[in-house]
């Protein structure tokens, strides 16, 4: 069975297999990335349609530097690149795509943790919504917007071994659903 | 359920704490950032520069998020604390900076962003932390709510502040939706910190059960107020929480929750005081926090109600022309009382004061009589005061039509039979004006109901012409009482009866006639001598 793991809680003894069921009905209701927020929850239609691009991908570059986030003043940046190997919505000219991210540890030890931010890891594979916000891309719904996907090697009915995402094949038909209908209702306009 | 788990004592609480998480799995769920304050404080300055018209006043800011601040010592019981340094100007939030501040940018955060706490750290040091209201996200405008509960489409300042005040002292997010610091915004009840979200401070800085986690009233403004009530009181502390889930009792009565507004964790106003006995009364508070009663609260103070009175004036009559003209003001009153004072306004075509007394009233020999009075204007006004050297021991006793004062009016000759004169009880007229007041011995006062009266125009009264004393009889003392009248400042009786020989006027010619009348076979007075009756002459005299 496949199944994906909330990223940062302490799950002890709390069983896979439940959340595994429950993930596609709740993951974005419940969130799965420990960062911290004040924010109003997101419903999939909004953050499908607001967003301006929805990869699939996985983190092969994170760089921290000071900048200035207009809304909110000076701070730490992480631009976060992606491999993308997915594209569910939008189309990135590269095989790549930067998210900024604030807060981040710079190399004399400064560190900035800003509440309500997803946090990514190397080499992690992960669904993403993104939104030019300040001139960039960001992770849209900060977030809301960063889903952590976890492959797990399940045995199949006939016996062999596969790698499954539910996390993808959950929600790429949905998602999927939703742009269609976006763009029924642009063109009805 | 937040409720119930309040209801029960803390150890109570801790062992249901550990239950739940245990049967979920979970031994902690709160979340730590990992870093924490070293001094076991932290301090910070706001900038008061959020929407007015949303959140108040800099001073309500002030309040509001400093509130935002102590709930979390005050409901977690622990020994850290964030200290409130005052206000900033500064408009970025820089978290490396030497100041820690909370503002308000009227830009977007991104996404559905209510607010961000960015916390610095040099190595796994908190070093600093800085706090930012959002005006905008992407779906909009963000409304945030000042005082009081919120609205639908307001954001809730108070609630949000606790989260991000959580953040700040190195919380994240638990996946328990009644938390506080739950990653996703829930309004109201975000105020109030979940047992998960205790434990999670507790464990952080220490316990401090010292500290009470019941609401707690540390003051009242005003302390005092009158028994009357209808006034607005401030009760200022701590674990408040909003209106639905507030009750408050004075002296043990319930407060209409619709005179009462939570307007943050640390300051509810009572709008509107029931009226109530003088003396000191208790104030109880009951939320899903707790229930506690503070005795002697608040005093009411005053005396209680003296009682009612009303001042009236009673009817006259005369005919066109006459003069003293005789009418009687009484009070009925349910106290005994000592003093009062009233005006009367009448209109000075129809007729004119002449004098008022209270010779021969309930208020005979009063220590204080002042009359004033405008026959131009058409008013005039009256003092009494039984006794004016203390103690005061002069009186008239309640009851029904004490006579206050006795008036002699003239009315205008150009007055018809028939015609109504208005005299209207009135305080607030003369210079200075003079209220409607009657008040007892101890020196309360209240203004008493007023009732006017009406001097009903008549035809001339009967009269003997020539008896100018009205004694029933004409002799010598009849031109006697006419002489004093025009040379020595005596009393008329009767004009018409004083006319002598119904000339119209009252001269020396009238004791003339009535000596020559009585001495020397004179002519005898016109009618309706010999007999009583009235003028057969249009003359501008009456009776």
């Amino acid at each position: 069975m496949f199944s994906y793991l909330l990223r940062g809680r302490p799950l002890g003894a709390r069983s896979v297999s439940k959340c595994a069921i429950a993930v596609a009905a709740i993951v974005l209701l419940c969130g799965v990335d420990s960062a911290h927020a004040a924010q109003r929850k997101m419903s999939l239609t909004q953050l499908t349609t607001k967003a301006d691009h929805i990869v699939v991908g996985e983190v092969i570059d994170m760089h921290c530097y000071e900048g200035v986030w207009q809304a909110v003043g000076p701070t730490i940046f992480t631009d976060v690149t992606l491999r993308i190997e997915e594209e569910w919505k939008g189309k990135v000219k590269a095989k790549t795509l930067t998210v900024r991210v604030p807060g981040g540890e710079l190399a004399d030890g400064r560190r900035i943790v800003v509440s309500g931010m997803p946090k990514f890891t190397m080499n992690e594979k992960c669904l993403v919504f993104t939104r030019k916000y300040e001139g960039t891309q960001w992770v849209f719904g900060h977030m809301q917007g960063k889903y952590r996907m976890k492959v797990k090697r399940v045995v199949s009915k006939f016996g062999f071994a596969i790698d499954k995402d539910i996390l993808t094949h959950a929600l790429k038909p949905k998602i999927e659903a939703l742009i269609v209908k976006e763009r029924r209702e642009r063109k009805g306009r | 359920m937040n409720r119930l788990i309040r209801a029960l004592s803390r150890p109570h609480r801790v062992v249901m704490l550990a239950l739940t998480l245990a049967t979920a799995g979970l031994v902690w769920s709160w979340v730590p950032t990992g870093d924490t304050w070293p001094t076991g404080s932290a301090s910070f300055r706001i900038n008061t520069n959020f929407p007015v018209g949303e959140v108040g006043s800099a001073q309500d800011q002030i309040d509001l998020i400093r509130c935002a601040a102590s709930a979390w010592r005050t409901q977690g019981q622990t020994n850290f604390q964030f200290f409130y340094l005052g206000t900033t100007t500064s408009t970025a939030a820089s978290p490396f900076d030497s100041v820690d501040s909370v503002l308000y940018s009227a830009a977007s955060g991104g996404g559905s962003t209510l607010a961000v706490t960015s916390s610095a750290f040099i190595g796994s040091t908190s070093t600093g932390f800085d706090i930012t209201f959002f005006g905008q996200d992407d779906f909009g405008d963000i409304v945030w709510n000042g005082a009081g509960d919120t609205t639908a489409s307001q954001a809730d300042i108070l609630g949000v502040g606790v989260h991000e005040f959580g953040h700040a002292l190195g919380l994240g997010h638990p996946p328990i939706a009644g938390a506080t610091m739950f990653e996703f915004y829930s309004g109201l009840p975000d105020r109030t910190l979940h047992p998960d979200d205790i434990a999670g401070v507790q464990d952080l800085y220490g316990a401090n059960l010292s500290i009470s986690d019941q609401p707690e009233i540390n003051d009242v403004t005003p302390p005092t107020g009158d028994i009357a009530g209808g006034f607005e009181i401030v009760i200022d502390g701590d674990n408040f929480t909003w209106d639905s889930n507030t009750t408050l009792r004075v002296d043990g009565v319930i407060v209409s929750s619709g005179l009462v507004a939570c307007d943050s964790m640390c300051r509810i106003r009572i709008l509107s005081m029931p009226a109530h006995a003088a003396g000191p009364v208790s104030i109880r508070i009951t939320n899903e926090l707790g229930d506690s009663t503070i005795d002697d609260a608040f005093t009411y103070t005053g005396a209680p109600p003296i009682g009612a009175a009303t001042i009236s004036i009673l009817g006259g009559g005369g005919s066109p022309g006459a003069s003293g003209v005789e009418v009687e003001t009484v009070i009925d009153s349910d106290f005994d009382f000592s003093a009062y004072s009233f005006g009367v306004t009448f209109d000075p075509a129809e007729v004119a004061f002449e004098e008022a007394t209270v010779d021969g009233t309930d208020a005979d020999g009063a220590d204080f009589v002042a009359v004033n009075f405008d026959n131009v204007e058409g008013w005039w006004t009256l003092g009494v005061a039984l006794d004016i050297v203390p103690p005061i021991v002069d009186f008239i006793p309640s009851g029904l039509d004490r006579v206050a004062a006795i008036t002699d009016y003239a009315i205008s000759s150009s007055m018809s039979v028939g015609d109504f004169i208005s005299l209207n009880a009135v305080g607030g007229v003369g210079d200075p004006p003079i209220a409607a007041v009657v008040s007892n011995p101890s020196g309360t006062s209240i203004t008493p109901a007023l009732q006017g009266g009406l001097i009903i125009v008549q035809a001339g009264g009967a009269f003997v012409r020539g008896d100018g004393n009205g004694d029933g009889a004409i002799d010598i003392a009849d031109p006697i009482f006419n002489l004093d009248y025009l040379f020595s400042g005596g009393s008329s009786f009767c004009a018409d009866s004083q006319d002598t020989n119904d000339d119209g006027a009252i001269d020396i010619a009238d004791p003339i006639y009535n000596l020559a009348f009585l001495f020397s076979s004179g002519p005898p007075p016109p009618a309706p001598y010999p007999g009583a009756g009235s003028d057969p002459t249009a003359d501008g005299l009456g009776c």
